[in-house]
């Protein structure tokens, strides 16, 4: 059996990678994945673990991390949609008119 | 009024005793186009909110203290204060005081309202000015409702100020004293309402001194009967006025005994009973406070008895001035010589008028009737019937049942945890005669210096002592001074700490906060990216603070 350390550094290379897209990426489809990764850097762990301790509590709630994943892509994408009909681009740094 | 005499608990008392406090204050200022009447409600309702702080703070004390408020039955304040004095129930006291020291000290908070309300020295002197309102109005509230308010607040928790011979030494004293000074600055005015209404103060400082003195049902005797003849004696004096064409100077009446005669008689009825002639109801009423004074303080041997004597002889006194002042002003109003154009013309108003004043004079004759203590310990009838329904049947009984009868007082008041009062043996019949002969001699002397046909103002022969009588002492003027000299000064120093010190700080922290904001705000910058990398940082910072924090390393 592979040990849960291994898993665990797979985890936050991709937990890891996803922030660094956060940070330095200005597509807001980049965003969305970047997001995408970090959800399934926390679906990893929960596996892992589930597998460590013997009991489907984390399969069960990385299931419901997927579920939670879809319904915020739909709403992601429904943001950048709205994004792009008022700036006609998707570059996050354009929009600033939201602040003090 | 009605909802103060129904009411079953502290709370309840002090919200309806504010309501007739309200009510005064709108009758007083009944004719409120003029100048005098709003002036003068104005001035009833602050002098007696004055009293009625006290009252409030008593309120919150007795509920802090007891954790109800209820007046009778086993759970009532009265019945936890007796028991907590005598080590079988425990209450909070504050400020570091025994129960026996912090119930003298919330029994006097309460009988702030008291003296305020009940018009007692040095609350006193909205009553005169509130002769500004009707007639009828100050026969309302001099005879049945608002001065009556205070002293039935004293009668209804009689149980807990029995067990404080301090709070009873004090109402006694303050009653007393009352008593004789309204009495002397009621011997010089002009005025007829005047007179009647330092009679009012006297006569229920005569009240707080029978309660005082330990005689719960001799006070609440005199209560009921003063409610008659002072009635009376008000709307008898509404009757001259009426008749006067609202001229109220005693020194231009004169003569209306034969142009009103059904106003005379029972004005007479109402005087009578006033000076306590007997069998007039002020009689029977009056000396029987009178002898509850002697007799307990004759037999009290604590300083308690020293102060109810004190408060006996300034009662006696009182008696004398009562029967002259009353006296006087039967005398200028009614005999002698008309000395106006309008005395001389004066009519009777109609049967409106005198149909009451029929029925109380009537009243105010017999109602003293109800209870003949010296008839009843010379004779040994038992007559005394508001005694045997105050005490109750011997068995049973709402008095036994709720803990508030003349039974329990009187054994309260003889124990050694309560007032500690003990009573001497004195025939009543021999204190009612001393005092029905100090009243028969002042009003004696009213009538051989008024009674002539043209009486001269013999009270200016008393010269300055007159103008100081006249001047009620300068009792407004140094409540005035107290207002304008000491209060307001502290009010102004107080208003400059608020505004600097308080409002300073309010706005030093206002001030603050708003600088904060406007440079803080500025992280706000609309940049989706900042954002991400500032929750980023945030976290990073929170993680590497419960790693060092949480001894991860």
């Amino acid at each position: 059996m592979v040990p849960v350390e291994y898993y665990l550094v797979l985890s936050a290379a991709v937990f890891s990678i996803g922030l660094y897209g956060l940070l330095t990426r200005e597509n807001a489809l980049l965003f969305l994945m970047s997001v995408e990764l970090m959800l399934n850097a926390a679906n990893i762990n929960f596996v892992a673990f589930s597998l460590q301790w013997g009991n489907l509590t984390g399969q069960v709630m990385s299931l419901f991390v997927m579920g939670l994943a879809a319904a915020e892509v739909a709403v992601g994408i429904g943001i950048i949609l709205v994004l792009y009909r008022n700036f006609k681009d998707v570059d996050v740094t354009v929009p600033q008119s939201m602040r003090w | 009024m009605l909802g103060f005499v129904v009411a079953d608990n502290l709370l309840m008392a002090f919200m309806f005793f504010e309501l007739v406090g309200l009510c005064s204050y709108l009758l007083i200022g009944f004719w409120f186009r003029q100048a005098g009447p709003p002036s003068a409600a104005k001035k009833a309702f602050l002098v007696t909110r004055f009293g009625d702080y006290f009252f409030l703070i008593g309120v919150v004390a007795v509920f802090a203290t007891f954790g109800t408020a209820k007046f009778a039955g086993d759970h009532s304040f009265p019945h936890l204060a007796e028991q907590a004095i005598q080590g079988e129930a425990t209450v909070n006291t504050f400020l570091g005081l025994e129960p026996a020291a912090w119930f003298t000290v919330v029994g006097l908070l309460v009988l702030g309202g008291v003296i305020g309300k009940s018009a007692q020295f040095p609350l006193h002197t909205w009553l005169p000015d509130a002769m500004e309102g009707p007639t009828p109005v100050s026969a309302l509230i001099h005879a049945a409702t608002m001065v009556a308010a205070g002293v039935y607040l004293v009668a209804r928790m009689y149980g807990f100020y029995a067990v404080s011979p301090t709070a009873m030494a004090v109402i006694a004293l303050v009653g007393a004293f009352t008593a004789l000074f309204a009495a002397t600055m009621g011997l010089v005015k002009k005025e007829i309402k005047q007179v009647l209404a330092y009679s009012t103060i006297s006569q229920y400082g005569y009240i707080m001194l029978g309660l005082g003195a330990g005689g719960y049902v001799a006070g609440t005797f005199h209560l009921l009967t003063h409610a008659f003849f002072k009635a009376l004696l008000f709307l008898g004096a509404g009757s001259v006025i009426i008749a006067m064409h609202h001229n109220e100077d005693m020194w231009d009446m004169g003569g209306l005994k034969d142009r009103m005669p059904v106003t005379y008689y029972t004005f007479l009825a109402g005087s009578l009973a006033l000076a306590g002639i007997v069998p007039f109801a002020g009689f029977w009423s009056k000396d029987e406070v009178l002898y509850e004074a002697l007799v307990h303080g004759l037999g009290t041997t604590s300083g308690l008895g020293t102060a109810l004597l004190v408060a006996y002889g300034m009662g006696l006194i009182a008696v004398l001035f009562t029967g002259f002042y009353t006296f006087r002003m039967v005398m200028l109003t009614f005999h002698g010589e008309p000395r106006t154009e309008t005395a001389r013309e004066a009519t009777e108003p109609g049967w409106n008028v005198k149909l009451p004043l029929v029925v109380l004079g009537i009243l105010a004759t017999t109602v003293g009737f109800v209870n003949m203590v010296p008839v009843k310990d010379l004779t040994g009838m038992h007559i005394d019937f508001l005694h045997q329904w105050l005490y109750g049947p011997s068995e049973g009984g709402w008095p036994a049942a709720l803990g508030t009868g003349g039974e329990h007082y009187h054994h309260l008041l003889f124990a050694d945890y309560g007032a500690g009062m003990a009573a001497a043996e004195l025939p009543s019949y021999l204190v009612g005669l001393l005092s029905l002969a100090l009243a028969l001699f002042g009003a004696g002397a009213a009538y051989a210096l008024y009674g002539g046909a043209d009486p001269d103002p013999h009270t200016d022969k008393l010269g300055s002592i007159k103008d100081v009588l006249y001047n009620n002492y300068y009792q407004d003027e140094y409540q005035v001074w107290l207002a304008e000299g000491v209060v307001l000064p502290l009010s102004k120093a107080a208003d400059v700490f608020d505004q600097a010190v308080v409002d300073g700080v309010v706005n030093g922290v206002s001030s603050v906060s708003l600088f904060g904001g406007s440079r803080i705000k500025r992280i706000q910058d609309g940049l989706v990216t900042h954002y991400a990398a500032m929750l980023t940082i945030g976290l990073t910072v929170l993680l590497v603070g419960f790693a060092i924090y949480g001894g991860w390393f």
